[in-house]
């Protein structure tokens, strides 16, 4: 089943295109892997399918609804995004932000505390978020997207920033949560060799076009899954 | 319908939750409260000074009912309102909270309806206990004037919050920053009554313009209730306004919708970082 799919998507700011007729398709269980250069229009797709921006042209839908049907916003309460950075209210602690979540999606809030021990942030008691580290502003932020039952995760740069350890836990939940509750989840990421331990697709955006698709397997097949020589020689940087 | 009203008290109690744990809010509150308190020692000060010199009788003596209209209807609240919507709904832009709530599916029009109601359930909220508190310390101090007329101008306050608290809430969704909104609100509370004056004095030098003059006039009735400077030209207006076809209820409802529908249009349509 097409979990996400973007039909000739376009959008422009004062008539310059960030988006330029991009169309794909994210399969229910895939992990999609978002490659391009800045600027090329990565964030910006998730900005226009998550709602936060208008799209110029085109269409797109989540789970089979299109974006003119009334009721794509209610099947947006299965969808979790997070945009650039973590977004939460810096002066609460991990468990009244999760509560703030809790509220905002009618959830019970007695599942907090088994959330917060997943992803490692059960020890923080009190501690207002403005005062979290990078990664632990990031896992805040995946804990509160796992909150509910999601079905579709779009993620831009999760780890962008964050340390090797950090990035490893990010990527362990990422995984965790592909595999144990089959979320279906668009990536977009500048770090391509960790980008490529767990993604199972991969689509190449360059100047606002989606110039590439591949498979994991294809990857492995034509570079050994070398998933940065293979976006370096498609670009013309050849390696 | 019934969705509808689910997602609403869901915005609606997210809002409580976190303006409980807001310490802006106990901060500027504090401060309306204190600056009200001090205006009542201020009063007793200048009411003794008063009856000194010219007897119990002097026009100049501050009663608890005159400072309660003072309170509602000049400056402080004004100022209050001001502050506190910026730096509330503010946060939610500069945290990008909102964010959570539009891909969570919530429509922008409930957000933004949410958010108004809520805020003028606050600032109604906030104008009701300052009122008690004034009575609470303003009786004993400076002696008990309760009339029929106190309850009627809360009412008629209350009322009057309407247009500003949507003016102000149009301004931040319309900027969706801090420093925009505080820019253009503070310096506005303070110099509106004065930019009106001068346009309603600039107007009246014309003939044939005298509809302008009334214009303008009916937005002074509108604005100067909450504003500081209100006193010196609020009893000229009244003038103008006796004649006007349009009631002052009448004109409060027309703006709130007007203000109401320009910040719907423009924070629809926005894109959010």
């Amino acid at each position: 089943m097409k979990i996400l799919t973007t039909d000739n998507l376009t959008k422009k700011y004062y008539g310059v295109p960030a988006l330029d007729g991009v169309t794909l398709s994210v399969e229910e269980g895939e992990i999609y892997g978002l490659v391009g250069r800045n600027g090329a229009g990565k964030t910006t797709l998730i900005r226009v399918v998550a709602g936060l921006a208008r799209k110029s042209s085109g269409a797109y839908s989540v789970f089979g609804i299109s974006d003119g049907d009334k009721n794509l916003n209610a099947a947006r309460k299965d969808m979790r995004v997070m945009v650039e950075s973590a977004t939460f209210y810096p002066g609460l602690s991990a468990e009244r932000n999760m509560r703030m979540q809790c509220t905002l999606m009618g959830e019970d809030p007695a599942c907090i505390p088994q959330i917060l021990h997943e992803v490692e942030l059960d020890g923080v008691g009190k501690k207002p978020a403005k005062n979290f580290s990078l990664g632990m502003r990031q896992r805040l932020a995946i804990a509160m997207a796992m909150i509910g039952s999601p079905r579709l995760m779009l993620l831009d740069e999760p780890t962008n920033g964050l340390d090797p350890e950090g990035i490893y836990r990010i990527r362990e939940l990422l995984i965790k949560l592909n595999r144990e509750r089959g979320v279906t989840m668009l990536v977009s990421s500048h770090i391509l060799p960790e980008l490529s331990k767990f993604a199972t697709r991969y689509g190449f955006i360059e100047g606002g076009r989606l110039i590439k698709e591949l498979t994991h397997e294809q990857l492995e097949e034509e570079c050994g899954g070398d998933l940065e020589s293979y976006y370096m020689r498609l670009i013309g940087g050849g390696i | 319908m019934k969705k509808v009203f689910v997602s609403f008290a869901r915005l609606m109690r997210a809002d409580f939750y976190r303006l409980f744990r807001s310490a802006a809010f106990y901060v500027i509150f504090g401060l309306m409260a204190g600056l009200n308190l001090l205006n009542i020692l201020f009063s007793r000060l200048s009411n003794s000074l008063l009856i000194a010199w010219e007897g119990e009788n002097s026009l100049g003596v501050v009663r608890v009912n005159s400072l309660f209209a003072d309170s509602f209807s000049y400056g402080n609240m004004g100022l209050f309102i001001v502050i506190f919507m910026c730096v509330f709904i503010c946060a939610e832009f500069k945290n990008n909270t909102v964010r959570n709530k539009i891909t969570l599916g919530y429509s922008r029009t409930l957000i933004y309806f949410s958010s108004l109601i809520f805020n003028y359930a606050i600032m109604a909220g906030a104008a009701v206990l300052v009122s008690l508190i004034l009575f609470a310390v303003g009786t004993p101090v400076l002696g008990w004037e309760y009339t029929e007329q106190s309850m009627a101008l809360a009412l008629y306050a209350l009322f009057a919050l309407l247009p500003l608290v949507a003016l102000i809430h149009t301004i931040i969704f319309g900027s969706r920053s801090l420093g925009i909104s505080l820019g253009v609100g503070l310096p506005g509370i303070i110099v509106l009554p004065s930019m009106f004056a001068l346009l309603a004095l600039f107007a009246g030098r014309f003939k044939g313009v005298e509809w302008m003059v009334r214009l303008i006039f009916l937005a002074m009735e509108e604005f100067i209730p909450m504003t500081v400077n209100a006193s010196s030209v609020f009893g000229e207006s009244a003038i103008y306004l006796s004649n006007l076809p349009l009631n002052a209820s009448l004109s409060y409802i027309l703006w709130t919708a007007l203000f109401i529908v320009l910040g719907w249009l423009s924070f629809r349509r926005a894109d959010i970082k």
